[in-house]
């Protein structure tokens, strides 16, 4: 059963499954060779300053590799009504369970590409003293942010049905709504103090806004 | 002979326009049930209902000993199911279909269901998106026929279908059911279709269930009579009188339903006169029982 979601997941995904491993790959060596052309030197502060581009970009790969991963199947199947899905003779959160398990497995995919990319262009960087290239922290970070950002897109999709957009936009009234109320009665912001609760260490979103550094010291 | 599937006083409610009510349903081990109703009567609901694909709000529901939804996964391993339009992935091709399907059935019988693809004529690297609808309507019998199953449901399974391809599906179907003596629940509004092939049939209207009995007493005991000079007020009579209506001068003509040759004595006992009775077929009989049951009143009678 398995297989046969994986198989079914990656012929809907595998168009966007090769630009995210073109991208993954081939970005971080486009990173550090172009790296003159937008007047970084080969300094200490110009290499950070590039790697601190990268990091704007691999989040965004992230982002969008596992919203869009997690949003393909729910679609295909609600585009029948989930008919087809309800009509195996499989428990539903079994079922829920292997597309969950084949859309993991599919991320792995420019998580490997990305981290053949970053050895690659590790490799072509002359590096001072000081400075290191990390690409199998930067492929892990990636992949559980990009894992992170899938399961929150699957949950939200699979929990909330084709009411899903409405929820999260309802979700980003509200966050606003509160905020303003707090701004208005003199309160320090609840959304940030939520924000850095969920973002520093133990809360679930850490790896977001941690270091995401391909070069380093 | 037991029951594959029972329904006992369930409820269900699709906004304020459509409601399923108070509804008990039973088809028999080994029978083709023929499903009848108008178009939105409910018909698809109700199927929905026994494959746990909507919640009943009351009453249970009962499918090849498993209840539903509870066990409804337990009994889909052993059901076929032909829904009324292509449920399917259509960016898969017809064998990657096949193979998915499979994989969740552990008495596929793959042997089974090459002869089915090669029977209907369909290339196993045709994306689903390409099928004729004929050719959808086929791949989705194979799917239903092709683990084995005891309970075949199949919700309009020939509707828009051209007469050869009816004829095709109709066929693999029966000759399934011949050999493997499954129970089938067959959705129609197609009447004449499900007069050749049911031994059964339920007639739902407004999500109830008017009638269920078995085809021959459906058949036979519906009958048109001829009446002369016909009371006002008929009292209680020995059969349902289900329509009545002027006809001619002092005749009138009488829908009923339980009819047999000796209730002819209730008519020689009064003022009335029985001038003929005429048998209905099948849809003149669906077409009198719904409008009875859309006048209550007169069936009151």
């Amino acid at each position: 059963m398995f297989r046969q979601t994986l198989f079914t997941q990656w012929k809907w995904a595998r168009l966007e499954l090769v630009f995210y491993v073109l991208t993954a790959f081939g970005v971080p060596a486009i990173l550090i060779n172009v790296r003159p052309y937008f007047g970084y030197d080969s300094s200490v502060t110009g290499w950070m300053e590039v790697s601190k581009l990268g990091a704007l970009f691999f989040i965004s790969l992230a982002f969008v590799c596992g919203t869009s991963l997690a949003a393909g199947p729910w679609g295909k199947d609600n585009s029948g009504r989930h008919i087809y899905a309800m009509s195996l003779p499989v428990a539903w959160p079994t079922f829920v369970r292997l597309r969950f398990l084949a859309g993991a497995t599919l991320l792995a995919v420019p998580a490997v590409a990305l981290f053949l990319g970053s050895l690659v262009a590790a490799a072509s960087a002359n590096l001072p003293a000081t400075l290191h290239a990390y690409p199998a922290g930067i492929t892990l970070r990636w992949y559980l942010s990009a894992l992170l950002f899938y399961g929150l897109a699957f949950a939200l999709q699979y929990l909330a049905g084709r009411s899903a957009a409405k929820v999260a936009v309802i979700i980003m009234f509200a966050v606003g709504a509160v905020e303003i109320a707090a701004q208005l009665v003199g309160f320090h912001s609840p959304t940030a103090a939520l924000w850095m609760l969920l973002t520093s260490w133990p809360g679930p979103l850490d790896t977001l806004t941690a270091r995401w550094m391909l070069i380093d010291v | 002979m037991s029951d594959v599937i029972q329904l006992r006083n369930v409820t269900w409610r699709a906004g304020r326009e459509f409601a399923i009510r108070d509804l008990a349903m039973s088809v028999p081990s080994g029978c083709v049930y023929g499903f009848l109703g108008p178009n939105g009567s409910g018909k698809t609901s109700t199927i929905r209902l026994m494959l746990g694909m909507l919640r009943a709000e009351h009453g249970t529901i009962s499918v090849l000993g498993h209840d539903v939804p509870k066990g409804v996964h337990h009994a889909l391993a052993r059901i076929g199911y032909v829904p009324e339009r292509l449920h399917l992935y259509t960016s898969l091709t017809v064998e990657e279909t096949m193979r998915y399907h499979a994989a969740f059935y552990a008495d596929w019988d793959a042997t089974r269901a090459e002869e089915l693809r090669r029977a209907f004529a369909l290339r196993a690297e045709t994306g689903v998106e390409r099928l004729s609808k004929g050719e959808s309507g086929k791949l989705m019998v194979l799917l239903a026929l092709a683990h084995n199953p005891e309970l075949l449901i199949l919700d309009e399974p020939t509707d828009g279908l051209d007469p050869v391809v009816r004829r095709d599906v109709l066929a693999a179907l029966l000759e399934y059911v011949n050999s493997k003596k499954a129970t089938v629940l067959i959705s129609s509004h197609l009447i004449h279709e499900q007069e050749r092939i049911c031994d059964h049939v339920g007639v739902m209207d407004d999500g109830r269930l008017v009638a269920e009995m078995a085809m021959t007493t459906f058949r036979s005991g519906i009958k048109r009579l001829r009446v002369l000079d016909a009371p006002a007020e008929v009292g209680a009579l020995p059969f349902t009188l289900l329509n009545r209506e002027q006809s001619i001068g002092r005749e009138e003509q009488w829908v009923v339903r339980g009819w047999q040759p000796e209730m002819q004595q209730w008519f020689a006992s009064g003022a009335s006169e029985l001038r003929e009775v005429i048998d209905l077929d099948l849809e003149e009989s669906f077409v009198e029982l719904l409008r009875s049951a859309r006048t209550p009143d007169v069936e009151a009678n």
